[in-house]
């Protein structure tokens, strides 16, 4: 304590706030709170704006939570940030990757013991640049505990507590990929999960496997689960313990011990029972996610706040992309169990938010919620009247409001908001069929259409290619591994040509899909922006880049209806999906962009912006004037 | 109690039984360890191992707490004190299961000390005997004692105010079944030769609860005029392990106490 006295640096100006409390609600739509708050439904943040502030907050280009996220922690572009997407084009394969984590393995060999068998050593690698605004309060004794954000993983060294958000993997190294089984095979592939086969021992007990972390020679690490019909009910057995588990309903979090390569890798996983056809049961598995109390990658820092955090309030969920939307789309979950989950996961959220609000009483505390995001992207079209999810969402998260304002001192300042809002997804645009339509792309011969990964592509002929919800690429020489297009002029007629046609694509009733197209250079600047798309495509509302075009499929059609329960979206036109801005304090809140709220949060607590940041502070009057 | 107390005896004789001819150590190592697995499984069936687990989490985030919050005093002092809190649940979660084998383990506790604290009486060996009067003790010369191959060692101790008389018996030809104090008759040190046999320090008129805790005391039938308890000064004994002494105590726990966490280890249960 002495020595965080002694070496923390003078604050440059003087502190308006003695700690910046920032809630971050994922997705929340400025258009519904707003209706809402008219009509009384949101008390909690009608007072927010009745005493401080309310307003739209302008997100990034496109509105994805990654993108989005990393500049209100960076307060710059992406072109400075370096994520464009949640996927990025690894250009000399044409393959699609992770944006923000790179995971890479090395041979280790003991140092001490070099004879032994050398084990494969995993590095895990965050692709983000620029640095977070709270790497900065440290130097001024400013103490941080950032809960969630996006982008955090692997949790880069503060001064103080962080808790890794989306992007952190589940055992199997994957962003979430669920567990069913079943006596019998499912009908049809499915994406986003596994199958297993419930093997029937007696006339009362089925047993299975259920596949874990990959072994270095390439077979999942397994624990055994067994199902046992009783007269009370059904009881599951599963890593040395019994669980009862009731049809339809999610069990608590079961802890798994997985055995690869000589090691033990904990895991933690729910587990929800339906009865099928002839009371035929199939058992869902949650994605097995890292354990906060033994955690095989770190998942927080310092590594033991995962710790505190499981032994205060239980296990939780660590899987960057908790909520299992997949399970949901493809029947595994029902409606009731998802929001069952969805709101579980946000009572875990809520209990260690609480406790860092009471823990820490300056400095800065901010932690993102994401159940407002995924109830919307799975419940959208049933709208937001009185008993919707969505409805009933937007209600919690006032209520959490309302509590998040009573753990406020006289000298906080609270920021809520989201990243961007909502709107409706009901036709599917495919990009890449639009390309080879208009003579952008072309196939190999005998090549109708590719279901991922551009496989059977014909590069040498290909001029423009899409990945990702909101990207074009051009197929440009020298820099793609077959690229065919001259860089320069060439390539930005192209682009301009491109942009153009888009443009003018509408669907059968005339509407326009396309909102915006720009080349990326309008809209980028940085050391990065050349990594990112050459083409930014904004769709208007109700469209989207369809399911396969963004893994590099190329379908049949250009537009076709969206039939996934994954109904509601915000990779449209990023002007059509503004976020929300409330604050506690009055702030010069027009045109208010996210990549504000850093300088502003810096501000706030005396500490002068850097001047790479983009944004302004909206704080009133705030003319950066010295203590 | 003494049918009970008969059993008892007879319990723990048949458990020694096969180690009766090897030395005694073997028999205390054995027992040791069997309470020690016992005592865990009686401890998994009656505690709340949930409760246990759940309470060592929060503990152990308790203590992660302070080391994480220790730049702010107050919150380090509001951790300290709900690890006191959590302390207490713990300790009352214990109760139940402890209050459970508290009889069990009074019971072998004073089997044990009756086979494995003192050595029997031995040939040449002499032995105190101090007997106790409910009233005035007779005069010395009128005090009857038998023994069968013992010899009473002169003098004859009497303190009056105490209502208590003392005399020494020297081994002759082996240990004596009994000996007879003023028409008492009470079973003496050293009956069995076997070991891990009960070794019998002492006699008692009174038959009490508490004889099940205490088998080496021989409960005898009252005489009007004889004394009413007595106890022989027998020399104590040790066990060497690891060319070290150890008493009877520290080899059960420390052997029962390591075979109970092995035992926890490998059932995984929470203690």
């Amino acid at each position: 304590m002495i020595f965080r006295f002694v070496r923390k640096g003078r604050r440059e100006r003087k502190a308006v706030a003695r700690r910046v409390v920032i809630l971050g609600l994922d997705g929340l739509s400025p258009e519904i709170a707003s209706e809402l708050m008219a009509g009384g439904m949101m008390p909690n943040l009608a007072g927010l704006a009745e005493k401080g502030t309310f307003t739209e907050l302008g997100t990034t280009c496109p509105g994805i939570s990654p993108v989005a996220w990393s500049s209100f922690q960076t307060g710059v572009n992406p072109g400075k940030h370096g994520i464009f997407d949640f996927l990025a084009p690894d250009r000399r394969r044409y393959l699609p990757r992770l944006s923000s984590v790179e995971t890479l393995s090395a041979e280790h060999r003991n140092r001490f013991l070099p004879f032994l068998r050398p084990s494969m050593k995993q590095v895990v690698r965050l692709l983000r640049k620029s640095r977070p605004f709270w790497s900065l309060l440290g130097r001024y004794g400013l103490r941080s505990t950032v809960l969630r954000v996006p982008i955090t993983y692997p949790p880069e060294p503060l001064d103080g507590h962080l808790l890794s958000g989306m992007c952190v993997p589940d055992l199997r190294g994957t962003q979430g990929s669920y567990t069913i089984f079943s006596e019998n095979e499912p009908g049809a592939p499915f994406t986003g999960g596994l199958w297993g086969r419930l093997r029937r021992r007696g006339d009362c007990a089925w047993e299975a496997s259920l596949p874990g972390p990959y072994e270095p020679g390439g077979d999942p690490a397994c624990v055994d689960i067994l199902l046992q019909k009783g007269r009370k009910g059904f009881m599951l057995r599963a890593g040395g313990a019994t669980i009862p588990v009731e049809p339809g309903r999610l069990t608590e979090w079961v802890e798994l011990v997985f055995r690869t390569g000589g090691a033990k890798v904990r895991g933690i996983a729910k587990f929800c029972l339906s009865l099928r056809e002839g009371n035929s049961p199939e058992l869902y598995a949650t994605a097995i996610n890292v354990s906060p109390m033994s955690p095989s990658v770190p998942v927080s820092h310092p590594v033991h706040y995962s710790r505190y955090l499981a032994g205060i309030n239980g296990n939780f969920a660590t899987l960057g992309l908790a909520e299992d939307t997949w399970a949901l789309s493809n029947g595994a979950l029902s409606e009731e169990a998802f929001l069952d989950q969805a709101w579980s996961i946000f009572e875990e959220r809520r209990k260690m938010f609480l406790d860092a609000l009471q823990r820490n009483p300056s400095g800065l505390v901010a932690c993102v919620f994401d159940t407002s995001d995924r109830i919307q992207h799975m419940f959208w079209s049933a709208g937001h009247a009185q008993g919707s999810p969505v409805f009933d969402m937007y209600l919690r998260m006032d209520r959490l409001i309302g509590e998040t304002v009573r753990e406020l001192g006289g000298r906080d300042m609270l920021i809520v908001m989201s990243d961007h809002g909502f709107t409706s997804f009901h036709t599917c645009v495919d990009f890449n069929r639009w390309l080879l339509e208009n003579g952008y792309m072309v196939l190999e011969e005998g090549v109708e259409s590719v279901e991922t990964s551009f496989r059977g592509v014909d590069w040498s002929g290909t001029r423009a290619w899409s990945m990702g919800l909101a990207g074009i690429m051009l197929n440009i020489r020298g820099r793609e591994a077959g690229g065919i297009v001259e860089p320069g002029s060439e390539a930005q007629e192209l682009a301009a040509e491109i942009c153009e046609g888009l443009l003018r694509l509408t669907d059968a009733d005339g509407n326009s899909v396309i909102s915006s197209a720009v080349p990326a250079a309008e809209v980028y600047s940085g050391p990065y922006a050349a990594e990112g798309p050459d083409i930014i495509v904004g769709t208007s509302r109700g469209y989207r880049a369809g399911w396969g075009c963004v893994t590099g499929g190329v379908g049949e059609r250009v537009l076709y209806p969206n039939e996934r329960h994954w109904d509601g979206d915000h990779c449209h036109d990023h002007r059509l999906v503004p976020g929300v801005l409330a604050c506690s304090r009055e702030l010069s809140a027009e045109d208010a962009e996210i990549v504000d709220i850093a300088p502003t949060v810096l501000s706030a607590l005396g500490v002068r912006p850097p001047s790479y940041m983009e944004g302004r502070s909206l704080l009133p009057r705030d003319d950066g004037g010295e203590e | 109690m003494r049918h009970i107390s008969f059993l008892l005896n007879g319990f723990f004789d048949m458990i020694l039984y096969p180690f009766g001819w090897l030395p005694p150590i073997w028999g205390l190592l054995f027992i040791s360890v069997a309470s020690g697995l016992g005592m865990i499984f009686v401890f998994r069936a009656v505690s709340d191992q949930e409760g246990i687990a759940r309470l060592r989490r929060r503990m152990g985030g308790e203590i992660l707490g302070i080391l994480l919050h220790v730049s702010s005093p107050i919150t380090v002092l509001r951790f300290a004190g709900r690890l006191i809190r959590s302390n207490t649940s713990y300790l009352v979660l214990l109760l139940k299961p402890l209050l459970v084998m508290a009889v069990p383990f009074m019971i072998l506790w004073g089997q044990l000390d009756a086979r494995f604290s003192s050595s029997g009486a031995q040939e040449g060996f002499q032995v105190t005997v101090t007997v106790q009067y409910a009233e005035e003790v007779p005069p010395a010369d009128s005090i009857e004692i038998t023994a069968e191959g013992v010899l009473v060692v002169p003098p004859l101790m009497v303190v009056d105010t105490l209502e208590q008389a003392s005399f020494r018996l020297e081994e002759r030809n082996g240990p004596p079944a009994c000996i007879t104090v003023d028409g008492v008759r009470a079973g003496f040190a050293g009956t069995d030769t076997r070991s891990g046999s009960i070794v019998l320090r002492g006699f008692d008129a009174d038959p009490s609860p508490l004889v099940l805790l205490t088998p080496m005391v021989h409960v005898v039938e009252g005489s009007g005029e004889g004394p009413v308890s007595g106890w022989y000064s027998l020399p104590g004994k040790d066990f060497g392990i690891f060319g070290m002494h150890w008493s009877w105590e520290a080899v059960f726990l420390v052997f029962s106490m390591v075979a109970a966490l092995a035992g926890a280890r490998i059932m995984k249960i929470r203690v």
